[in-house]
């Protein structure tokens, strides 16, 4: 520790007197601790000792102090979260280290240095059971979150460069930016570097993006700081786009935060960043069997919205997640069952071998049969769990931006939030953090009235504004309500009669409302007139009706106020699919597992029914009809269209009737009653209604084909 | 204590199931098919996005009994029913009235229901006039351990 | 120079740390607060013109105590002090107003550049 002059000796004195009764009293609580395992008042009185202890040794240059404490710390830290039990091995382990701190406290008070002792055995025991907690293998914070790798996203990508980064705007940003250019704000990049000492990147680089969104626009960072962080050492350099009415001298001040080791500000053209991107390119089949496998195969952390360009992914990929270890424990639990059963199953297969009586056997098997239903249902609701995280992870967004914009325009707004612990699917998080801010800043910059003017009006001078979530039923409802001027429909019908839509004059007014979602309605000009209020909304909608599946409605009160409502479906997972026709049942098989399409002639196909081989490539692979599995059997014919499946190491060729296209797809759960002969994974809804089921693929390596 | 039930009609018999767990009621209209689909699953609706199995209750049932009259199709309807975490739809022949019953007078005990599979009942419950089979709807829905249904493959 | 400060830490061993440092800048420490309950009745009392708080304390923590301190007067300045670890409690610091953090264990200079920085910012 640098000396400025403080009398070290005072110091040592006043550690020592501390750190010394610290020890006393882990020892003390320790005791009692063993003899009353579960009780977490003890477990934390333990866990807040040795915390201190780490922190204090540390401070005084206590090195391997402080190391000890702090291991002792992460172990104790996981038995207060509830995911560690107190054992014997726990405790013994915790009690080794807390010895050994007394004998070195006794070295220090001494004059001695704590370097003098082997605490190599104490650390690894303590490591090996931070380790082995379930679900764990990660230092840190005491509500210990465990990462678990996920697929990459299922967009036909390169993972972007780690280098230069350029960085991508999605509808809702270019928009923003627009809105800028036509206020005449100037655009710029800031890049600013967090000091090498910093040991939290991320809350440094999240202190400079709040200091400068009170001041300006920030349009987007990279990485990206709404939701969860990513790495903490990527916010080392972190990029910021941001328009402002003034120049970057208040942008410098304000980025110019303690700890902050550069700040580089380029003005930047909004054209850089405006141009008009390519079209989505089309994922072709070759390019399908170059897709890693697993991928887009139900696991892909977050749908790929269809207007993206592939190849250019606005935020950080990210191929991990975090999730609460309480789900993970659910898991665990079920695979435990599962490797119970299969000892059960192991016995029945020896019994069946030895003579058992074939009646009881089969008995038994039915059983087991049943438990592994659960057990595989039971595993995919959990896993379906872990996708799940509250909504607050949006919401906890929203009172800053409130009181910051309010600040801003000049209007007091009291935001009230309900339904923050309603969980919604990981992949809805990054798709729906935008629109929803950007109906909040519309009902603040649109909506609510000035003061002066809500006063006059005989309304309360502070506006409100609401935000709640609620499941229903498979959906997620989520309303923005507000207490503002609401919206003129005479106005809004107006306007249609002159952009000339069709029946305007005698539409309902729901009619009229849901107009303000078309992009006609959210151009600058016709917005004035309706003072802003439909701005962005029909990217809005396209977020909502067109990536996420769901639905948006606007209802007003003209004078009282207006509320927009939004119906998501829980669960979204999209994959890439290859549409087929068989026997009038139309079918999907999911990219990755098909490895080519092809035509088989009738002459190529050799063996008995329902033993088929035919070749393909260098080898011989069995053949299926589509319309033998599930309908009256293979229609006669000369040739016939086919797709070569892939799973694992076999092939298969699978006969069709028709090949209808590539498209991406969101995949429903099937529920068994359908499901009797496990030959879907799923199942989903075209847009005209018609229903699709989904190929599971392994049933080409079951014995019985 | 008194329960309450939605009542419906189903091959000249009297069924009924607890108020809470029906979620709609829907015309039949847009049954989709399914292929190889169990012979009491007669399709499927979809609502909102969500893809409804819709059950044939004279093939799970396994009711014996003739009909003495041909039900009206202009009545049919499909009952959308919530079990646990799953919705689900009943084809049934026509909805009638929503009857409170009290527990005290609804026995279990009954071998043979009125030509119904007696494991999907859970009580008959005598009102008025007319008995009302009390259904298990957790029974009727659970995919049942056919270890015998043919699997594809095999003719 | 000769600002008044309040710290506030559950350690008394780290609040005397504080205190040397800063008394040897020639800042005043106006008063010391052991948990968060105290922390606030100190701010109300005393009014230093700058608070040094402890995340983690007993009886009402700092984020806690700093939101309590902030519904008392919006412009108050407080620094966080924060372990390592405890990332997501700073960033909630961070979203309610706190102007900016240490990290412990710290260096003297970090701790004096911060509350510089802080006293000069209106």
């Amino acid at each position: 520790m640098t000396n400025t002059g403080l009398d070290e000796a005072r110091l040592r004195h006043a550690f020592l007197e501390e750190a010394e009764e610290l020890s006393q009293k882990l020892g003390d609580t320790l005791l009692a601790l063993e003899g009353d395992r579960e009780n977490l008042e003890l477990i934390n009185e333990v866990f807040r000792f040795t915390h201190s202890l780490k922190s204090e040794s540390a401070l005084m240059g206590y090195q391997s102090l402080s190391e000890l404490a702090h291991r002792m710390e992460d172990v104790l830290g996981l038995a207060r979260a509830g995911t560690l039990k107190v054992e014997k091995p726990v405790i013994d382990a915790i009690f080794a280290g807390s010895d050994l701190i007394a004998e070195m406290m006794a070295a220090i008070s001494k004059g001695n240095r704590d370097t003098e002792f082997n605490t190599e055995a104490a650390l690894k025991d303590l490591s090996a059971i931070v380790s082995s907690a379930p679900g764990n293998g990660h230092r840190g914070a005491p509500a210990a979150a465990a990462a678990v790798p996920a697929g990459a996203p299922a967009a036909a990508a390169a993972p972007a460069a780690a280098g230069a980064r350029e960085i991508v705007l999605n509808d809702v940003e270019r928009r923003q930016l627009a809105e800028a250019r036509d206020r005449s704000e100037s655009l710029y990049r800031i890049t600013v570097k967090v000091a090498e000492t910093e040991q939290m990147k991320f809350p440094r680089a999240y202190l400079v993006f709040c200091n400068l969104e009170l001041i300006a626009n920030v349009v987007k960072t990279d990485p990206a700081m709404d939701g969860e962080p990513v790495e903490d050492s990527l916010y080392g350099a972190t990029t910021l786009v941001v328009t402002t009415a003034g120049n970057d001298t208040a942008l410098r001040e304000a980025a110019t935060v303690d700890q902050i080791a550069s700040v580089d500000i380029e003005p930047r053209g909004y054209e850089e960043y405006l141009a008009p991107r390519g079209a989505r390119a089309a994922v072709s089949l070759s390019a399908a069997a170059n897709l890693p496998p697993g991928v887009a195969a139900g696991l892909a952390p977050g749908g790929v919205p269809a207007e993206t360009a592939p190849a250019a992914v606005s935020t950080v990929e990210r191929t991990s997640i975090r999730v609460d270890t309480r789900k993970l424990d659910d898991l665990w639990s079920l695979i435990a069952e599962l490797v119970l059963h299969k000892s059960h199953l192991a016995r029945l297969s020896e019994d069946l071998g030895r003579g058992a009586d074939v009646h009881a056997v089969r008995e038994e098997l039915s059983d087991s049969f049943d438990s592994l239903e659960k057990i595989s249902s039971g595993m995919q609701q959990a896993m379906m769990d872990t996708r799940m995280i509250p909504i607050s992870v949006i919401f906890n967004k929203f009172p800053r931006l409130v009181r910051d914009v309010s600040r801003k325009l000049g209007k007091p707004v009291e935001l009230t939030l309900a339904g923050e612990d309603t969980e919604i699917d990981r992949s809805l998080v990054e798709s729906l953090s935008d629109p929803l801010t950007h109906i909040i800043r519309n009902s603040l910059d649109h909506g609510i009235e000035f003061p002066e003017e809500r006063v006059r009006e005989g309304k309360n001078e502070r506006g409100r504004v609401s935000v709640t979530a609620r499941r229903q039923g498979g959906n997620i409802v989520i309303e923005i309500a507000d207490d503002g001027r609401g919206m003129d429909t005479g106005r809004i019908r107006q306007k249609a009669v002159t952009m000339g839509i069709a029946g305007a004059q005698s539409f309902s007014e729901a009619q009229l409302l849901d107009l303000v979602f078309l992009p006609g309605f959210s151009t600058k000009d016709v917005v004035t007139d309706l003072s802003g209020r439909g701005v962005g909304m029909d990217v809005v909608a396209t977020r909502i009706r067109g990536d996420l599946k769901g639905d948006v409605e606007l209802r007003t009160d003209p004078g009282k106020g207006t509320r927009v409502t939004l119906v998501l479906p829980l669960t979204l997972t999209i994959v890439n699919a290859l549409l087929v026709r068989g026997d009038n049942h139309l079918f999907a098989i999911p990219l990755t597992d098909v490895d080519s399409t092809a035509k088989v002639l009738s002459t190529e196909i050799r063996g008995e029914d329902g033993r088929e081989i035919s070749r393909w490539m260098e080898d011989d692979i069995p053949v299926y009809s589509l319309g033998a599995l599930f309908g009256k059997g293979r229609r006669k014919s000369e040739e016939y269209f086919a797709v070569v499946l892939r799973h694992g190491d076999r092939k298969a060729f699978l006969l069709l009737d028709e090949l209808i296209e590539e498209r991406e797809i969101v995949i429903k759960p099937v529920d068994d009653l359908l499901n009797v002969h496990r030959m879907f994974s799923g199942a989903s809804v075209l847009e005209d209604g018609r229903l699709v089921f989904i190929l599971d693929t392994s049933l080409i390596r079951r014995e019985n084909f | 204590m008194n329960k309450r039930y939605v009542s419906f009609s189903l091959a000249g018999g009297r069924y009924c199931i607890p108020v809470d767990q029906v979620l709609q009621i829907l015309r039949l209209e847009n049954l989709m098919e399914i292929p190889k689909a169990p012979p009491y699953v007669e399709g499927v609706v979809n609502l909102r996005g969500d893809i409804i199995p819709v059950v044939g209750l004279r093939q799970r049932l396994e009711i014996q009994r003739e009909d003495r009259r041909e039900p009206d199709p202009r009545k049919r309807r499909i009952i959308i029913v919530r079990v646990g975490t799953r919705s689900y739809g009943l084809d049934v022949d026509e909805v009638r009235e929503i009857v409170e019953i009290d527990d005290s007078s609804v026995a279990t005990d009954a071998t043979t229901v009125l030509g119904v599979r007696a494991e999907f009942v859970t009580g008959i419950a005598r009102r008025d006039d007319s008995m009302y089979i009390l259904l298990d709807l957790p029974r009727v829905f659970s995919a049942g351990r056919d270890l015998s249904a043919q699997l594809p493959g095999q003719s | 120079m000769g600002a008044n400060i309040l710290i506030a830490d559950d350690l008394s061993f780290m609040r005397m740390i504080q205190k040397e440092i800063l008394t040897e800048r020639g800042y005043t420490i106006v008063g010391e607060a052991s948990d968060g309950r105290e922390a606030v009745e100190k701010f109300k009392s005393l009014h230093p013109d700058l608070v040094l708080l402890d995340i983690t304390m007993p009886n009402m923590n700092g984020l806690e105590a700093m939101r309590k301190i902030f519904s008392l007067d919006p412009k108050a300045r407080v620094i966080m002090c924060s372990a390592l670890g405890q990332q997501n409690l700073i960033v909630e610091a961070i979203k309610a107003g706190v102007k900016d953090f240490i990290v412990k264990p710290f260096k003297p200079e970090r701790i004096l550049s911060a509350i510089e920085k802080a006293l000069k910012a209106s």
